[in-house]
C-alpha cells in the first residue's frame, strides 16, 4: 500500500502546504481517499498528492466539487449560527422558572447577581 | 555523538520549541511513548463512533439523524488520519487494528459505557466532545508536527460537534419536564466517566508525555478549564452536577471537587467495562467480514 502525503490550498494563490497523508494503493483511490478524509467540510479550495518519497504533485482534477455539492449545513460550523444565542434565552427563561443554579464561578462567567436578577 | 548526547540535543530541540518530523532522529522512549499516545487516541476515535451510532437510526427527526450521522463519519475519518501518523512512527495499520480487536491495547475510557437514551447523546455531544476539546486544544503545541497537523484537521470539526452537542442539549433542556430529566439523568451517569476521562492527578515531573512535550498540559490543568468552561453553563440551565463537593474557590482560583475513586476507571481502561466487550466484538466481527473489500483493493494476501 502507497504513502501519499496529501497537501492542500486554503487560496487558490497560496503554496501548497502539507495538511497529512493517506494510504492508497492507486492514484485514483488516493484523490477519493484524501477529498472524503481531509476536505469533506470543505476545507480549502484544491488539493493535491504526492506519493511518499517522489517529487511529482498530482493535482486534484475536479476541484469544485470539494465538500460536497448539495446542502450540508449540519457539516458546518454555519449550521449552528444562533446556538449561543439560544443558550442565553434558555438561560433566560430558567431563571424566570428559578431553577438556576446560583453559585460562585471564575470571573466572566455570568452569575444571577451580575445578570440583575 | 553518543547516544546519550544525541537525545540530550533532542530534547533542547523540544525545550527550544523546535518540532519534530516523523523523518527526524528521535530517541527511542520518545517514538514509543508517541506511538503509545497517538495509537490510543486513534483507537478512542474508531471506538467513539460506537456509542453514538446506536442511536443514529432512533434519531427524532431527519435533520438530527443526518448530524449524528455525519459526526460519527467524522470520528471515523479522525481515526483514519491518526493512524495514519502512527504508522510513520513503525507500527502497521494492520497491527495496529489487530492489536485494538484483541483487546491489547486501549482506547478513551468513556467509550466503553452504554448510551442509554438520546439524552446520553446530547451529553456526549457537549460535554465529552467538550472534555475531547479541551484535551484536544493542548496538543495544538505539541512537539511532533505530524500531529499537530491531525489536530489542526480535527479540532475544527471536534468544534463542530460541540455545538451539535450544545444544540441538543438546550433543545432538551428547554423542553418537556421529561426531556429535562432524561437529560439530567444523563448528566448524573456519566459525571465519574468524564471526571476519569482527564485521568488522575499525576506529578507533572513523573509524566513522560509532558517531559517530552507530547502533552503539553497536566491532567489537573486540563480538568479544571472543562469545570471554568461547561460547569457555569450547566448551572445556568438549571442542571446539577453529581458531586456535592464541586465548587468554586474564589480565593484561591480554582475548583474544588470531589474524588469520584479510580478503581473503576482502572478497570474500565484495563477492558473491563460496562461495553468493552461487545464492542470490540462488533469491531472485530466487521473486521472479518470487510475482509473482501480489503482484498478487492489490495489483493489478496499471501499464505504465510
Amino acid at each position: 500500500m502507497h504513502i501519499w502525503d496529501v497537501l492542500s490550498r486554503r487560496k487558490d494563490q497560496d503554496p501548497w502546504e502539507v495538511s497529512g497523508s493517506i494510504n492508497a494503493p492507486d492514484l485514483d483511490l488516493a484523490m477519493m481517499l484524501a477529498r472524503e478524509t481531509h476536505f469533506r467540510h470543505g476545507e480549502g479550495t484544491t488539493f493535491a498528492l504526492r506519493a511518499r518519497g517522489t517529487d511529482a504533485i498530482r493535482e486534484c482534477p475536479d476541484p469544485q466539487g470539494i465538500g460536497g455539492v448539495i446542502s450540508k449545513e449540519y457539516r458546518r460550523q454555519d449550521g449552528y449560527v444562533g446556538v449561543g444565542a439560544k443558550l442565553k434565552r434558555v438561560h433566560a427563561e430558567m431563571e424566570k422558572r428559578g431553577v438556576v443554579i446560583d453559585r460562585p464561578r471564575p470571573k466572566g462567567h455570568r452569575t444571577r447577581e451580575a445578570a440583575g436578577a | 555523538m553518543s547516544y546519550e548526547e544525541r537525545v540530550a540535543e533532542f530534547k533542547a530541540r523540544i525545550d527550544g520549541g523546535e518540532k519534530v518530523e516523523s523523518t527526524d532522529w528521535m530517541p527511542d522512549e520518545y517514538r514509543q511513548s508517541l506511538l503509545k499516545f497517538i495509537e490510543m487516541h486513534a483507537n478512542s476515535e474508531v471506538m467513539g463512533c460506537l456509542p453514538e451510532r446506536e442511536w443514529i437510526p432512533r434519531a427524532p427527526s431527519l435533520r438530527r439523524k443526518l448530524s449524528l450521522t455525519a459526526k460519527v463519519q467524522d470520528e471515523a475519518g479522525h481515526g483514519q488520519i491518526l493512524y495514519r501518523v502512527a504508522e510513520d512512527l513503525g507500527k502497521s495499520r494492520e497491527q495496529m487494528w489487530d492489536d485494538l480487536v484483541n483487546g491489547r491495547t486501549k482506547f478513551h475510557n468513556v467509550f466503553h459505557y452504554p448510551t442509554k437514551s438520546w439524552g446520553d447523546v446530547a451529553v456526549i455531544g457537549w460535554l465529552i466532545d467538550g472534555a475531547a476539546l479541551v484535551t484536544q486544544k493542548a496538543l495544538l503545541d505539541c512537539s511532533y508536527m505530524p500531529y499537530i497537523r491531525a489536530m489542526r484537521r480535527i479540532c475544527p470539526e471536534e468544534s463542530l460537534h460541540l455545538r451539535h452537542g450544545e444544540d441538543l442539549t438546550l433543545e432538551l433542556v428547554s423542553g418537556t419536564d421529561e426531556q429535562r430529566e432524561m437529560f439530567q439523568d444523563a448528566v448524573n451517569r456519566w459525571w465519574s466517566p468524564i471526571m476519569h476521562f482527564f485521568g488522575p492527578p499525576s506529578k507533572p515531573d513523573k509524566d513522560v508525555l509532558l517531559y517530552w512535550g507530547i502533552k503539553t498540559r497536566t491532567n489537573e490543568d486540563l480538568r479544571q478549564e472543562f469545570f471554568s468552561t461547561y460547569v457555569p453553563k450547566l448551572w445556568d440551565l438549571g442542571i446539577s452536577v453529581p458531586d456535592e463537593e464541586l465548587r468554586f474557590d474564589e480565593s484561591k482560583g480554582e475548583w474544588i471537587w470531589g474524588d469520584p475513586g479510580w478503581d473503576e476507571f482502572w478497570q474500565v481502561v484495563r477492558g473491563n467495562g460496562p461495553m468493552t466487550a461487545t464492542r470490540l466484538l462488533y469491531r472485530k466481527t466487521m473486521w472479518d467480514h470487510h475482509a473482501w473489500v480489503r482484498e478487492v483493493v489490495t489483493g489478496v494476501p499471501h499464505a504465510a
